[in-house]
């Protein structure tokens, strides 16, 4: 073994022992091996990482200097934030995302901003995506002198929301799900382990309310209240009518089936209805339907 | 460039791809199709049915109650992936595509979309 993979190893295997310890975290950064593309970006999560939205807030969490760091992804989404001090101080950029919120009325960040941005971030950093990173200095328009307080959103409140240990390594089983406003029941998203379950988990941020139905079982759900309880209504009317709808599409009926429909499928809503589990899951994703969908059946099989 | 060549192009450009078919949905019959394997009429005339049924009650109707006028779907199980898009010109007009779970989606759904609208205007 090599001098360098030696101490690599070492470094990784410390840092698995104590990962809470912030100095091997940079240092082991500072060992790892970089790819980049030809236009120079670093890529810091490729299509099969898994790791792509802790890989992201780990980038944000090494800015101590103020940078602006220019996020893309292969498939042609991108953000540009700037950060300092391991904060996100604001958002200059987003292209090819379907992002309601407007961030150009938003000179200053604060922790009000934490769940929109991170939805940004999940939209880019989304799973099967190679994940690039591009840095750049502040723009002299925003180098703190000209504006008044900008206390910025803390990685660390980004990470901690969506479950990511910035002191360990990225790791492909770090939940990616993005809090939502006002939860109905956020523990009945997680601690399964069926098909139905690995399929939420997949789909991460981009489901942004759901509600599955199993007979004998109380309905688990997830999302903004005013979303789930109209996807409650409408399966207490057609609940019938919508498994006897995945029954024409899919001749096995015991098998799992996800069906999606939407306006363009590619931005804007989708409704998306699944059977697995002997359950029918019914619910609402945001934005581009195509980016995860296959790579969370795929993984759930 | 007439419908079958531009079923074939899809085809061409996406492996994964194994039926393309451009389907009349009012009268549902499929009109034209490209296949990377011998197809029957029956597995068009399924394809067909099933497109008819992703865009049918009940899941349409939240779709347009919720959030307007659907023209896309996707049907994914054990044996394949199924997309099915409808134009927005000519509301009959539809493409129905079998493929493989290593399709990539994003792509394909441009591309597919783009045929669509190309044939639908040449009418």
């Amino acid at each position: 073994m090599q001098t360098a993979e030696r101490s690599a190893a070492r470094t990784q295997d410390t840092a698995v022992k104590n990962p809470k310890l912030p100095l091997q975290m940079r240092l082991h950064a500072l060992e790892t091996a970089s790819l980049f593309t030809a236009g120079g970006r670093r890529i810091i999560a490729d299509a099969a990482s898994g790791v792509q939205l802790a890989a992201v807030l780990h980038e944000l969490n090494e800015t101590v200097l103020g940078r602006t760091l220019h996020i893309d992804n292969d498939g042609g989404k991108s953000f540009a934030v700037e950060v300092a001090g391991r904060r996100v101080l604001r958002v200059t950029s987003v292209e090819a995302v379907a992002d309601p919120f407007d961030w150009s009325g938003v000179d200053a960040l604060d922790e009000s901003h934490r769940d929109e941005l991170i939805r940004l971030i999940a939209a880019v950093a989304s799973p099967g995506a190679e994940v690039r990173v591009a840095i750049s200095a502040l723009s002299v328009a925003n180098d703190g002198s000209s504006k008044g307080l900008n206390v910025g959103v803390p990685v660390a409140a980004l990470a901690e929301a969506v479950k990511v240990d910035l002191n360990s390594p990225p790791t492909a089983a770090e939940p990616v799900e993005a809090p939502i406003e006002e939860p109905v029941d956020e523990d009945a998203a997680v601690g399964e382990t069926g098909f139905l379950d690995r399929m939420v988990s997949g789909l991460g941020p981009i489901l942004v309310a759901w509600i599955a139905r199993a007979p004998e079982t109380e309905d688990r759900l997830f999302g903004p209240e005013e979303m789930v309880s109209h996807l409650a209504e409408f399966l207490d009317d057609e609940g019938e009518a919508l498994v006897e709808q995945m029954d024409k599409l899919s001749p096995g009926k015991a098998d799992p089936l996800c069906h999606v429909l939407g306006a363009t499928m590619v931005e804007g809503h989708c409704v998306i209805s699944l059977r697995a589990d002997g359950a029918v899951l019914l619910g609402v994703i945001e934005g581009d339907a195509t980016a995860g969908l296959l790579q969370a059946w795929n993984a759930a099989r | 460039m007439g419908v079958p060549e531009r079923l074939q192009s899809v085809i061409g450009a996406f492996p994964e791809a194994r039926i393309v078919a451009f389907a009349d949905m009012s009268a549902r019959t499929v009109l034209s199709s490209a296949a990377a394997e011998d197809v029957t009429q029956e597995h068009l005339d399924r394809l067909c049915r099933e497109a008819k049924a992703s865009f049918d009650d009940p899941l349409e109707g939240l779709a347009v109650q919720a959030f307007g006028d659907a023209y896309g779907a996707i049907v994914i199980d054990a044996s394949a992936v199924k997309i099915f898009l409808r134009s927005e010109v000519e509301s009959s007009d539809a493409l129905c595509c079998l493929c493989d779970h290593s399709i990539d989606l994003g792509p394909f759904v441009a591309k597919i979309r783009a045929t669509l609208e190309e044939i639908s205007a040449d009418g």
